[in-house]
This record gives structure tokens, C-alpha cells and sequence, in this order.
């Protein structure tokens, strides 16, 4: 193919996973790493690398939009942080240990768990009742955000909070382990555990998957496997489909974001499966 | 009653803060990264015949992974600036965690 209607064709593809990573708070590696090798024939190496590249671009270029809408929330984004770059680390360590195959069946399960949960909770436009622990209190992981779609200003408050630390602290030891972003885990744990709006697990997940990668990122570049000619195009499109879907986001409603939530984590669990299977 | 609501107005100016100079820093990087990641690419497709299209490309991605461990740090330095020892001891924990990884990374 021509270099240019190459670097077009990235370029396209990685808006479209910007734009999609951005809306559901996932780095959009999911789709970066099966198109770059599968479509356009890079190998593993060069995808993974690009792939880390678009989980920070997508972090960068939605947050950018989702701090001045208010969305994010820093402070709870600050303190799940703290789970998953120490998951990322102990993953690291125990790699050699445990077996993929029971870890990708494991995160096969989570996944198609959360796929259902999100279902059922599909007509749901924000959590009711909750009831926010003392740890939450004392952190003050609240906020309030105006909702554009339904017109007014929503204040909400975390609950499962150490719950919600430990599942952060497991999806961080699950990317190391397996090399899958930890988004698709985060927002429902967010969402399910700590019963925050949609729209902030999603932000906020957003804000944290690019903290995570950029220790990644750092080593494929050290190691050489950033292609400038595959990783720029990427990161182009990237940013531009994330500053498209934060604006895009802002005006969904909750419950719809559910709906083209509930797909994307049974393609996830299948993925999960299938790597099980032939792992 | 009259405690509670000074302490949430000072936590919410304390947000306010933070948010609003992250994403002030975000947005620069981003455009700066963006910037030399499109003339880096431009000069590769029209084939200039020198090694500043790749490098242009490299420093713009450079930038743009540093983009979020300079949002961690950027609000660390405000936390402790308004006196918030707590958020800011997360942030400094989140950084070296990542710091860590990295070492480990480069290791294996």
C-alpha cells in the first residue's frame, strides 16, 4: 500500500478506538493491537507498544475535556491509583508463577460477571441508596458534576471503598500478568463496588488507565519498540477520536452508556476465553 | 453544621484548583506533543532526506507519555501547596510506584 493511504488507514482506525476508549474509560488497546497485527500485519511487539502509546493518548485527550466538565474526580482517580500501580508491580513479580491459563479463564469470568451486572442494572440511570462508608468519609471521595444530559447538577458519594481498592489492586496485577489494559475492569468496579454515576467510573477510569501505561510505555520505548512511523499515526488518531468522545459522552445519557458498555465486555470475556483456551 | 460546610467548601476550591491547573497543563502537552508528532510524520511521507522526521515523531510521543505522570505530579504539588499532607503522600506514593515499575520493566 502507498505510505500515506498507510498511515491514512492508522490513522482512521485508531480514531475510531479513540473514540470508543474515551466514552467507556478503556485505553482502546482492545482495538489497537488486534488491528495492527491482524489488518495491517505489524508484529506483536510493535502493536503492544503502539497500543500502550493509545491507552495514554486516550487518557490524555479525554481527561482534558472530563476535568473541565468535571467529571473526574481527582481525588478518588489519586487514591485507586495507588491499588493498581502497586497491582502492576506485584504482577511483575508474580508472573512466572501463577498459571495464564486459570488467570485469563479468572478474568473471562470477571468480565462476562460485570457484562451481567451492567445488564442488569441497564435501565438505571444513577446509583440510589448509597450509603458511604467511613474510609470514604474520611478521604471525601465525593463530588458533584452538572449532567448534561439529564439537565442538572448530580452529587454523589463512594461507598466500598476498600473493596474498591483491592479490585483496583487486582486488575493492575491482572494487565501485568496478562497484558490486557485494566479498563474494561476498573469502570465496573466503580461502577458495581463503589456505586459511583457512570459517567465519573468512566472519567475516572479514563484519568487512571494513563498513569498505569506510562511505566509500560516508558519500557517499550527504552527497549526500541516504539515505531515512530506506526506509534505517531496511532497517537494521532488516538487523540483526536478522545477528544471527539469526551464531548460526545458529556451529552449520552447513563443508561445508554451501559448499553454500549454490555457488548464491549462480552467481546472482552470472549477474548479472555479464547486466549485460555489456546494459551 | 457551620465546620462541615467550610470544610466542604475549602475541599471543593481545593478540587477546583487541581482540576483546573491539570487540565491547563494536559491541554499544552497535548497540543505541543501533537504538534511535533504531525510535522515529524509530514516530513517522513514527503520523504525528506533527513533523520529529523522520526526524531520529531519520537520527541512528540515522549512528550505525550510524560503527560500523565506530570498530571500526578502537577497535583501533588498543590495538595501539599494547601496543606492536604494526605492526597499529597498519595500522589508521591503513586509516582514512585510508577518509577518502580519502570526499573523493573527495563530489568526484565
Amino acid at each position: 500500500m502507498n505510505p500515506i493511504l498507510h498511515t491514512l488507514a492508522i490513522l482512521g482506525t485508531s480514531l475510531v478506538a479513540g473514540l470508543v476508549g474515551s466514552m467507556l474509560g478503556l485505553g482502546g488497546g482492545i482495538i489497537i493491537v488486534p488491528a495492527l497485527t491482524l489488518l495491517f500485519g505489524y508484529d506483536f511487539r510493535t502493536a503492544v507498544a503502539a497500543s500502550a502509546v493509545a491507552i495514554i493518548a486516550t487518557s490524555t485527550g479525554a481527561t482534558v475535556a472530563y476535568l473541565r466538565d468535571h467529571i473526574t474526580n481527582t481525588r478518588i482517580a489519586m487514591f485507586l491509583e495507588i491499588g493498581s500501580t502497586l497491582g502492576a508491580l506485584s504482577g511483575a513479580f508474580i508472573a512466572g508463577y501463577l498459571p495464564a491459563r486459570i488467570l485469563f479463564f479468572l478474568f473471562a469470568l470477571l468480565q462476562a460477571y460485570a457484562a451481567y451486572s451492567m445488564f442488569r442494572a441497564r435501565k438505571t440511570e444513577l446509583p440510589e441508596g448509597v450509603v458511604p462508608d467511613r474510609l470514604s468519609q474520611r478521604l471525601q471521595l465525593s463530588g458533584s458534576y452538572y449532567d448534561k444530559a439529564l439537565g442538572r447538577t448530580v452529587t454523589y458519594q463512594a461507598t466500598g471503598t476498600i473493596p474498591g481498592l483491592f479490585l483496583m489492586y487486582v486488575s493492575g496485577a491482572l494487565a501485568g500478568l496478562l497484558g490486557v489494559g485494566g479498563g474494561a475492569f476498573k469502570v465496573p468496579a466503580m461502577d458495581i463496588v463503589m456505586r459511583l454515576p457512570i459517567k465519573v467510573s468512566t472519567a475516572t477510569s479514563n484519568f487512571m488507565i494513563g498513569v498505569t501505561a506510562a511505566a509500560s510505555a516508558s519500557v517499550y520505548f527504552v527497549r526500541g519498540d516504539v515505531e515512530p512511523l506506526v506509534a505517531g499515526p496511532v497517537a494521532l488518531g488516538v487523540l483526536g477520536g478522545a477528544i471527539l468522545g469526551s464531548r460526545l459522552m458529556v451529552k449520552l445519557k447513563g443508561s445508554t452508556l451501559r448499553l454500549l458498555f454490555i457488548p464491549l465486555l462480552l467481546y472482552v470475556a470472549l477474548q479472555m476465553a479464547w486466549k485460555g483456551v489456546t494459551s | 453544621m457551620e465546620s462541615t460546610r467550610t470544610r466542604n467548601q475549602s475541599v471543593a476550591q481545593e478540587v477546583e484548583q487541581v482540576e483546573l491547573a491539570v487540565s491547563r497543563l494536559l491541554r499544552l502537552g497535548t497540543s505541543v506533543a501533537a504538534a511535533l508528532i504531525a510535522a515529524g510524520l509530514l516530513l517522513l511521507l514527503i520523504g525528506a532526506p533527513t533523520t529529523i522526521g522520526p526524531t520529531l515523531v519520537t520527541v512528540g510521543l515522549i512528550a505525550l507519555v510524560c503527560t500523565p505522570l506530570l498530571r500526578v505530579a502537577a497535583a501533588m504539588v498543590i495538595y501539599l501547596k494547601l496543606g492536604d499532607v494526605t492526597y499529597g503522600l498519595i500522589c508521591l506514593s503513586v509516582l514512585l510506584f510508577v518509577f518502580i515499575g519502570f526499573l523493573i520493566g527495563e530489568i526484565h
